[in-house]
Order: C-alpha cells, then sequence, then structure tokens
C-alpha cells in the first residue's frame, strides 16, 4: 500500500469526520476505505489519485451513480476533491456494502439455480436502469457485484469505466480493444467497435458472469479450448459452442444463450424481454 | 400490417379511391409538392378518413431530384456544409422536421430525417439517429409518431454480417418502428437481382422486425413480396413503376424521361407487362396471364376496355391495377406462412417463364425476361440459410 495514500486517506477522513476502520482494496487509480460517520453509520471511502486519473474519468463516474437511483446500484452520499502536499484527490463516499463482493460469496457458497436466477434478475433490473440512464458499465464481473449484510440482490459496483452515451466518448476509436475486463467483455468492446456499445454490452457481460456459474468455465469455452481461446472466440463472433447451449438448457437457463450471441442486434433488446424470458423458464 | 401509398406528382387523388381503399396510409413527398400543397393533400386525406399521413422528409434525395425540397420550411440551407457531420447540425434538423410536421403540416406520423452518405459508416448513421432521438423528444408532446429512418445502399450491404451490424446500430435506439429506404443505381423498372444484396437486406428486414422494430419499406415494387417475406410489417408503394426507388441515374435518364407508358402487372409472371404483352399472351400463352391477383376490378376494367375501345389509352387503369395488386398481395402475405407462399409463386412463375421460352412468346421489352426470378428464389434460400441461428 501506497503510504502517501495512506496519510492522504487520514487528511480526508479527518476533514470528513470519518473515522477509518479498515483497508477495503486498491484498484489501478482509486483506493477504498472503510470509515464511519460521527453517528456510527458504516460509509465506502474513496480515493481516486488525479495523478492516475483525470478529474473528467471521476466526475463520469460519480455522475453516473447519481443517475441510477435504485437498490441494485452503489448509492453515492457525497463527492469532493482534497488538495495536499500528498497530491489531489477525487474523494467518494458511497454506501458501505458489508455483505462481500459475488467472488467472496462463491468461496463459501455453492449458487442453486434458484440463487442464480434471483442473481440475474437483480442484475437485469441494475441495466435497466442504467439503459434509462443512457449508461453502460462496460466492466461487469464478479468483483464488481457486491451484497448488503443478510441480503441477496445484488448491487452493480465501480463505474470506473462508465460510458454516458449522451457525452461524447474518452475512448480513442483506433486502440484494438476498448476498456473492459476481456475475460467477461462483448465482442463490440473487444472489438473497439464504440458505436455498438450499449446496454447489450452489459447484458453479455453479465450473462458470462451468470454462464460460468452454471458452467465453472467461460461459456464460449469448449472442452479442448484455453481461456484465452475463447476469449478469441468471442472477439471473432462467434457463437456459443453446443456443449454451453446444452448445459443452459438442462439447468432451464436458455435465456443466456441468447444473453450471449455476437451481436447486440442478436441479443434481448429490452431488459423486460430478458426479465419475462427467465421468469418462463 | 398494411400498404402504404406513397405519393408522386398528381397522385393525391388516388387516395381512398373506390377499389383502392384497401391502403392503411400514405406517405408525402416534400420532393414533389410544395409547401402549401402538401397542407392541402394532408387536410383533404383527413377528410377521406386516412388513418395514418405519414411525412417522409426525403433529405435521401440525390440533389438533381430535389424538385420542392428546398422550399419547405425544415429544409436545412446548409445540407452541403461540414456541419453534417455533427451532432448539433442533427439535433436542430429533427427538431426542425418535428415543428414543421406538427405545427406546418399537421401529419400522423413522421420519419426521421436522413442524408444519402458518401460512405455507409457506423458514424453516419450514429448521426442520423441523434436526429431520430431529437424528433422523437420534440414529438414526445404531441400526437404525432416517430418513426427511425434508416437508409442501407443496396450495393454496399451484401452479407450477413452488414445486415447484422447495421441492426445492431438501431438496437443502440429505442425505435419500435423504422422506414427503411433501399438506395441504388438499379435502372428504374428492373428489378434488383443481386442474391447476396437482396438476401443481406431481407436479413436486415426479419432482424429488425425480431427486435421487436417495425418495418415499412419504402418504394417498393413487386418486390414486396419478398420483403414480405422477410415478416415486414408494411410496404410502401406508388404509381410510378419508375418511382420504385431513388435511383442517382433515374433523373439521368435520356429518351423517355417523362414519357408515360401503360403497364399491367401480372402476377403469374412477377412482371409488368405493356399492351402488345398482354395481347400476345392472350394469344399465345393464356396460361402465363391472368391470375386472381391480377384480375382485379381494375385488370377487368383494361381487359374491356381493349375489347370496347382498343385505341384508347390505359394509363389511369395500369396504374390502378397495379396498386390494387400491391394492396391485395401485401394482404393475403399478412401470414407466418409468406414465405413459403412466396416461394411457391416465384417458383411457378419461373415455370411460366420457361414455358413462353419454349413456345417463343417473346415479350415487347428486350430485358423483361423473367429471368430476376432465379435471383430472388436463390435470394430467399440463402436469406433462410443466413438467419437460422438467429
Amino acid at each position: 500500500m501506497d503510504p502517501n495514500h495512506i496519510a492522504a486517506a487520514e487528511e480526508v477522513a479527518l476533514k470528513l469526520g470519518l473515522k477509518l476502520i479498515s483497508f477495503c482494496g486498491a484498484g489501478a487509480y482509486k483506493v477504498t476505505y472503510k470509515t464511519a460517520t460521527a453517528e456510527g453509520q458504516i460509509v465506502a471511502l474513496k480515493l481516486a489519485d488525479r495523478s492516475k486519473c483525470t478529474r473528467e474519468r471521476t466526475e463520469r463516474e460519480t455522475e453516473a451513480l447519481k443517475k441510477c437511483s435504485s437498490e441494485f446500484v452503489a448509492k453515492v452520499i457525497s463527492v469532493s476533491e482534497h488538495t495536499s502536499d500528498r497530491g489531489t484527490f477525487d474523494v467518494i463516499v458511497e454506501e458501505y456494502l458489508d455483505g462481500g463482493t459475488l467472488d467472496e460469496r462463491l468461496l463459501t457458497e455453492k449458487l442453486g439455480r434458484q440463487d442464480i436466477v434471483e442473481l440475474l434478475k437483480g442484475l437485469v433490473h441494475a441495466l435497466a436502469v442504467l439503459r434509462e440512464a443512457r449508461l453502460v458499465h462496460r466492466d461487469i464481473k464478479p468483483t464488481n457485484v457486491m451484497f448488503r449484510s443478510g441480503h441477496h440482490a445484488p448491487v452493480l459496483v465501480d463505474f470506473g469505466l462508465v460510458r454516458d452515451l449522451s457525452q461524447s466518448s474518452m475512448t480513442v476509436s483506433w486502440m484494438p480493444n476498448g476498456p473492459g475486463t476481456p475475460y467477461y467483455s462483448s465482442p463490440e468492446q473487444l472489438n473497439n467497435d464504440k458505436a455498438l456499445i450499449g446496454w447489450h454490452s452489459d447484458q453479455f457481460s453479465v450473462g458470462v458472469m451468470i454462464a460460468e456459474l452454471i458452467l465453472d468455465r467461460h461459456p464460449f469455452q469448449s472442452l479442448s479450448m484455453t481461456s484465452a481461446e475463447a476469449i478469441q472466440s468471442v472477439v471473432d463472433r462467434k457463437f456459443i459452442p453446443p456443449c454451453s447451449a446444452a448445459a443452459f438448457e438442462k439447468m432451464r437457463m436458455r435465456c443466456l444463450v441468447q444473453m450471449l450471441k455476437p451481436w447486440p442486434a442478436l441479443r434481448y433488446q429490452r431488459p423486460e424481454d430478458l426479465i419475462n424470458a427467465i421468469e418462463i423458464e | 400490417m398494411g400498404s402504404y401509398m406513397q405519393m408522386g406528382a398528381n397522385t393525391a387523388g388516388l387516395v381512398s379511391e373506390e377499389g383502392l381503399d384497401g391502403y392503411s396510409g400514405v406517405i408525402l413527398s416534400p420532393v414533389n409538392q410544395s409547401q402549401a400543397d402538401l397542407r392541402d393533400h394532408v387536410s383533404k386525406f383527413y377528410d377521406k378518413g386516412v388513418a395514418d399521413i405519414r411525412l417522409d422528409p426525403q433529405l435521401y434525395s440525390p440533389k438533381a431530384a430535389y424538385r420542392h425540397l428546398p422550399t419547405h420550411d425544415y429544409f436545412p440551407s446548409d445540407i452541403e456544409s461540414q456541419e453534417i457531420s455533427t451532432t448539433s447540425w442533427w439535433k436542430k434538423l429533427g427538431k426542425q422536421v418535428a415543428n414543421y410536421a406538427a405545427m406546418e403540416i399537421g401529419c400522423t406520423s413522421v420519419c426521421s430525417p436522413a442524408i444519402l452518405p458518401k460512405k455507409w459508416t457506423d458514424d453516419y448513421y450514429l448521426r442520423c439517429f441523434e436526429g431520430y432521438e431529437s424528433l422523437t423528444d420534440s414529438l414526445s408532446t404531441t400526437k404525432l409518431k416517430s418513426i427511425l429512418t434508416v437508409c442501407v445502399g443496396y450495393e454496399q450491404l451484401s452479407t450477413a454480417d452488414d445486415a447484422l451490424r447495421i441492426g445492431s446500430l438501431v438496437a443502440q435506439t429505442k425505435a419500435e418502428n423504422c422506414y427503411l429506404v433501399i438506395v441504388s443505381d438499379v435502372e428504374p423498372r428492373r428489378e434488383f437481382s443481386s442474391v447476396e444484396s437482396l438476401s443481406a437486406i431481407l436479413a436486415l428486414i426479419y432482424l429488425l422486425e425480431k427486435m421487436s422494430c417495425k418495418v415499412t419499406v419504402s418504394h417498393c415494387g413487386s418486390d414486396m413480396m419478398l420483403f414480405k417475406s422477410a415478416q415486414a410489417t408494411n410496404c410502401a408503394t406508388g404509381k410510378w413503376w419508375n418511382l420504385r426507388r431513388f435511383a442517382k441515374s433515374r433523373f439521368e435518364e435520356s429518351d423517355d424521361e417523362g414519357r408515360q407508358i401503360a403497364y399491367w402487372f401480372e402476377h403469374k409472371l412477377a412482371a409488368s407487362i405493356r399492351t402488345a404483352d398482354i395481347l400476345l399472351l392472350q394469344r399465345d400463352s393464356p396460361k402465363s396471364f391472368g391470375s386472381d391477383l391480377s384480375v382485379n376490378s381494375f385488370g377487368n376494367a383494361i381487359l374491356s376496355q381493349f375489347q370496347s375501345e382498343p385505341a384508347n389509352p390505359w394509363i389511369g387503369l395500369g396504374w390502378r391495377q397495379y396498386l390494387r395488386w400491391f394492396y391485395d398481395t401485401e394482404s393475403t402475405l399478412n401470414s407466418p406462412e409468406s414465405l413459403e407462399i412466396v416461394r411457391g409463386w416465384l417458383k411457378d412463375a419461373e415455370q411460366e417463364w420457361e414455358h413462353m421460352e419454349d413456345k417463343d412468346v417473346i415479350l415487347e421489352e428486350s430485358r423483361n425476361d423473367g429471368r430476376w426470378i432465379r435471383a430472388w428464389r436463390k435470394a430467399l434460400s440463402e436469406f433462410t440459410k443466413i438467419t437460422k441461428g438467429w
């Protein structure tokens, strides 16, 4: 951990009247702490180092979160800026999600069909909120899905790569692939097909994540393939192999076949269509 | 599901005429009418009880074919400037078209503005779709419905991936209705005959419909039967066989520009034929002539006139015979079995042409030989293959 960041967090906590409880994690340009307010409310304190990330990106993230008022999206409490001799930081105080990430939940629990269906429905509700706000998360994966303590409804977190479709893109089109985690990314993200990135792209990522819970592998990975080859299949806009489709059929999760289709036009067009498909299986 | 009558020059009188009252609506043509005439027509259409009066801004027309277009209030004077590449230009245009439709014309639905690009890029579509979003937002406080215009280049749309890409771009909008304009350089009165392009267009129609985006195909001719096979909700046509699509070269025709020729649409051959051909077929190949769909009330009137007043012109009846055939056929094809029905029709038509060839029955126009039917049949076959699994 960067001691500079620890010192900066202490400064910020003092300024905002928060008590630092513990370090939660660090991403490429952001660190997160568990803190408590003077009233005893537990909140997440996030510091984005301006030397590593532009203010515009942090602003987009917080603006996006503010646009999404939903139980399925993490709530922003305040946004500010902190400058000291440690540097300049964007400061975000968010709802603290004490139920951990999906990744962590999977370490102790094997999810059954009903758990998976509830998880999928919750995530589709989150996508519906994003779609209405013209936002694309672009980095849906198990570490960005969290839970509130004692609840199984998923909460989407980390909007660091969010794309606001009503604003100009911050990513150049000549890059070979766009932002996102390749393993969970849609073909249009992997090909940096910017014009095609929309809610369908998040739908694909949710599809990969849910499929992985069922298959214990990437859904484009047939038995003789590596993960890298599976991702290449996604890049090449192939359809899922028959073995994956058969497994979804057996699990009565046929909706995954459509969620994982290679072109946005072939996936579900509206979140409500997807919810209906889940409910009739 | 229905047929739309696409307005041309001096067409308004045909709307809701007895025997032609099966059209679901009309599509206005600012190219052919002044703003005042358009307003006047709309008022008359309401009086005639036309259910849907659509405005097509027609900005995709080639410059040589603008005619009345620049006199309409929404026409952007800077259409040739670099500004057309900006979001703000499209947003402004969408708003202008909405205001024009709601305040000046008073129609019931509006197709979004679209221009002809030099290249059919993603960016072109995104800009056009911004115009649609702006149109939709501006109409949100009115009863007018917005329709997404999707222009496609016939020559450029040739693979399943082309159709999937355009469909995926449309998927970024929330459009529930789209107006498909096929832009091509195919000669007037000639049928599309590229198997690749036709199968890709059919795949696109099928895809859009599957996405719950109802398609109205503009400027159809006999190819309407193909579009209905791909489950297009609506098809539009006009009285002029040569108005069936906007070909850049249409206005450069030299010898027969402006000359009107009477045509009969013969369903059994899936072809338009001229006076001499009708007489020839009646005499030498009666089996190839006059199916139920061809011999509508206007067809009967034409045949009666041939008997009683053979020297009289029948061009007006010819338009009506075709227009009646169009909506009767469209209506027959409002069926989940439309693909199989059309396959059967085309198979029969091809056999009729072969039969005529065997009997040395040769029609008046040199290229009116039914060769496109093979391409159409192949396109349907290819379309079925490429959409399998979608």
